[in-house]
């Protein structure tokens, strides 16, 4: 009989094991999933005439448009689905056919829909017993051991010598039939045994070797066995015989192994020694894709070692590195990205690139610091950028974000690839550096200024000395006995004057080198030693102090805040002017921070234009008043030392003025 | 016209210096090589302003003779000297006088700045009695007796 071509609709899987068996095809084979939706069909071209692509997918239902009552192909497989096998004979578009409907299994043994076919009938007489007895069969071979019965009722006619010969040609028609289901059926079994996920190839061998038996025309006698490389795996049965047929597994047309077949027993002679040339192309079929199993499984072994290799390579990456697409989804994240996620995968997590690194629920739009992934996609080129990102514990790290674009086939930036070395410490080295730097330089310029000032203001008495003492020689040579008294005093008093200048260049000096050991001052301690050092002065000038009740704890030297309180009320005292009611008010403020206190006369006062220059180096308002205009620069010292600062406010002559200075409450200044 | 350098009459000179020693050393010197006998000492720069654009207790003209030279200091209470250098040469009545900085500096900085502030002349006080007095006989001849002056008449 000729095969015409036929149309194949259907799902793949099912496709390919049709296709494979088209060549023995009784007639038309359809299968139905559990909604009994018609999922593939195959068949000769007279048997499929009514059926169109359109129609797969179609309930039995629908493609015989029967509401209400089932038709009996409907009832059958219906009955099908719920076990049973079930021949039944109808009439279909002026054929009448005999079909039979048996259930699908997966590989778990559960029903998972309907495989049927169907074969005209020449003559419109009634087939005998043999196709139940061989769906019978078929039946009892399942593990599952849910054969069905069946209930099809097959009408008897009395028997004749022509019905009997018609009768052997149906049995021998019939169970051609259930050797192409059971040939069909190992296939399906194959296929899902193939199909499922995380099967080991020990465990596909085995269990097809197992499959095999039942496939053959007498699975009590068969055994099988597969030996791929050095393995083996066999039916329990198993033993080498002369009744044998066997294939080889090839992967990429290289032998790796055989499959064989061999039965137990002398059986009568075939197409091929004792096995059908069906079982011939179901071995040649089982053999191809058991190569093609292979072939995948090593395949996918591969691209996991490879993949598991990069895997490593990636997370062994100490700084926190992901790939992140154009829609800002991190796609990976290695072992280190994983850890700011608190061990959370942020790519299974779905999180964003800003929920990762900024911890924050909206894009950061770029604002103070730029997106690498913009910056990298619209330039085509690694960027490096510096952010701050977020730890574990939400602390802030200075990261150094270097990101580099990857690109698709057409050479369209799809991702970029960025990691983040945390410069933190880094960045604060960087950060003192340039503070150093910075101190260094004042210290430098303040150096400069001192140098000359001290140059200069030590080079006045010196001319003092040598001028007077050129006089005294004349004095005395021209006997002017009278004029010696006072050129002695002043060379004397220009003497003293450079004692002076150096004793408090020295006190100036040490207020950077000698630190007293910092602590916890009590400021109102502090005001009250600096108030007992100058006791003497504020009596004779009948000064009255205030000082308020609760002034503030500092962090610093007590030893130097005393002196700078000693001559803040020294100077408030000494230019008290002609004030008849002088008055020297000491107190403080304090925020979360700092201190600011204040010394407040009712004096002279400042010229708003000379607020600066009273901190300088001997610099003097007042060229006849005592001291070397030393104090307040070593006042100014000292609290720049303790990381303050210092200032004058006074609205000017006359007004009184104020000496504001700003503490720190915490050590952190001091050097 | 311009007059020829002091003839007869007495060289004013107003001197700024805040140290007292050094004041009554330069007053004393120029005062034994009798080639000035009209110094005015003011002892810081506001004291100087006030002499100059007679305000305060020099708002008479008789208590501040126009100087034919200042004699100034760089280092000042106050007013820096540098300061009121400038103030005197950017003012129309003043500008024309010649001002001299006495200093004991001989910093770069200090010299560059009182030229670009066009003073007349640097000089730094010698350590030296000799050479101290040497240079205030000198500074003495050399404005009275050689110097011209902008102005016809001595100003007021």
């Amino acid at each position: 009989m000729k095969h015409a071509e036929c149309p194949i609709w259907g799902d793949q899987r099912d496709h390919e094991a049709l296709k494979r068996m088209r060549g023995c095809l009784p007639s038309v084979i359809w299968s139905t999933d559990s909604q009994l939706r018609i999922r593939s069909a195959v068949g000769r071209e007279s048997a499929v005439v009514a059926m169109r692509p359109d129609q797969v997918g179609m309930t039995l239902e629908e493609y015989f448009q029967s509401e209400g009552r089932d038709p009996p192909p409907v009832s059958a497989h219906r009955r099908a689905l719920l076990g049973e096998s079930v021949a039944f004979e109808a009439n279909w578009h002026g054929h009448r056919y005999r079909a039979c409907v048996t259930p699908l299994r997966g590989d778990q043994g559960q029903i998972v829909g309907c495989i049927g076919f169907a074969q005209p009938i020449a003559d419109r007489r009634r087939v005998g017993e043999a196709p139940r007895d061989a769906l019978g069969a078929l039946g009892r071979q399942r593990e599952d051991g849910a054969a069905g019965s069946f209930k099809a009722k097959l009408p008897t006619e009395k028997q004749s010598e022509e019905h009997n010969r018609l009768e052997n040609g149906r049995r021998q028609e019939s169970q051609a039939l259930c050797e192409r289901v059971k040939e069909l059926k190992c296939l399906y079994d194959l296929s899902y045994l193939f199909a499922r996920p995380a099967v080991s190839l020990d465990e596909i061998l085995q269990r097809t070797v197992e499959l095999i038996p039942p496939a053959w025309e007498h699975p009590e006698i068969t055994c099988a066995r597969i030996i791929l490389d050095d393995r083996q795996y066999t039916t329990e049965n198993f033993s080498e015989t002369a009744w044998k047929q066997a294939c080889e597994i090839c992967v990429r047309g290289g032998r790796i192994g055989t499959l064989e077949v061999c039965y137990l027993e002398e059986k009568e002679a075939r197409d091929e020694g004792p096995f059908l040339q069906e079982k011939r192309s179901l071995l040649d079929e089982i053999a191809d894709r058991l190569g093609r199993v292979v072939e995948r499984l090593r395949t996918e072994e591969s691209l996991r070692a490879s993949r598991d290799f990069l895997t490593t390579v990636i997370n062994a990456i100490p700084e926190p590195t992901t790939v992140v697409g154009l829609d800002r989804r991190v796609l990976l994240a290695n072992r280190a990205a994983r850890k700011m996620a608190r061990g959370k995968d942020p790519a299974s997590e779905g999180l964003t690139c800003y929920q990762l690194s900024h911890d924050r629920e909206v894009p950061c739009g770029g604002v103070g610091q730029p997106c690498p992934l913009e910056q990298a996609a619209a330039s085509k080129l690694p960027v490096t950028v510096t952010h701050a990102h977020y730890d574990a514990d939400g602390r802030e790290v200075i990261v150094e974000v270097r990101a580099a674009p990857v690109f698709d086939r057409a050479g369209e930036v799809v991702q970029i690839v960025a990691s983040a070395r945390d410069v933190t410490e880094r960045r604060q080295g960087e950060q003192e550096r340039e503070r150093l730097l910075a101190e260094l330089e004042a210290k430098n310029a303040e150096l400069e200024r001192f140098t000359y000032t001290v140059s200069h203001d030590l080079k006045s008495p010196l001319i003092t000395v040598e001028g007077y003492l050129g006089y005294l020689e004349k004095d005395v040579a021209n006997g002017r006995a009278d004029r010696v008294q006072t050129d002695v005093s002043r060379v004397r008093s220009a003497t003293q004057k450079m004692h002076g200048f150096l004793d408090e260049l020295l006190a100036l000096s040490r207020v950077g080198r000698v630190a007293n050991p910092t602590e916890e001052v009590a400021l109102g301690n502090t005001v009250r030693e600096a108030l007992s050092l100058v006791a003497g002065p504020i009596a004779e000038r009948k000064v009255r102090v205030e000082v308020a009740g609760d002034l503030p704890v500092v962090f610093g030297d007590h030893r130097r805040l005393v002196e700078v309180f000693q001559n803040l009320i020294e100077n408030a005292v000494k230019f008290m002017g002609d004030q008849p009611r002088p008055r020297v008010e000491i107190g403080a403020s304090e925020d979360r921070e700092e201190v600011v206190c204040y010394v407040r006369d009712n004096g002279v006062g400042i010229n708003p234009r000379y607020h600066q220059r009273v901190f300088e180096l001997f610099d003097k308002l007042d060229p006849k008043s005592d001291g070397t205009g030393v104090g307040l620069a070593l006042v100014k010292r000292i609290v720049e030392v303790h990381g303050g600062r210092i200032w004058v406010e006074s609205e000017g002559q006359g007004h009184g003025c104020s000496f504001c200075l700003v503490l720190p409450r915490k050590g952190n200044g001091l050097t | 016209m311009p007059t020829e350098a002091v003839k007869g009459e007495p060289l004013v000179i107003l001197l700024v210096e805040d140290n007292p020693d050094h004041a009554e050393l330069i007053t004393r010197s120029l005062k034994d090589h009798r080639v000035a006998n009209r110094v005015y000492h003011v002892a810081d720069g506001e004291e100087a302003q006030d002499y100059l654009f007679r305000r305060g207790a020099y708002a008479e003209p008789h208590t501040s003779p126009r100087p034919h030279v200042i004699l100034l200091d760089l280092r000042l209470p106050k007013i820096d000297g540098l300061e009121l250098l400038k103030e005197i040469k950017t003012s129309s009545e003043l500008k024309k006088t010649p001002v001299v900085v006495l200093t004991t500096s001989r910093a770069e900085q200090d010299v560059v700045e009182a030229y670009e502030y066009h003073a007349n002349s640097y000089l730094v006080k010698p350590l030296d009695f000799d050479k101290f007095n040497q240079l205030m006989e000198d500074l003495g001849f050399y404005w009275m007796g050689w110097n011209y002056y902008p102005w016809s008449e001595p100003p007021p």
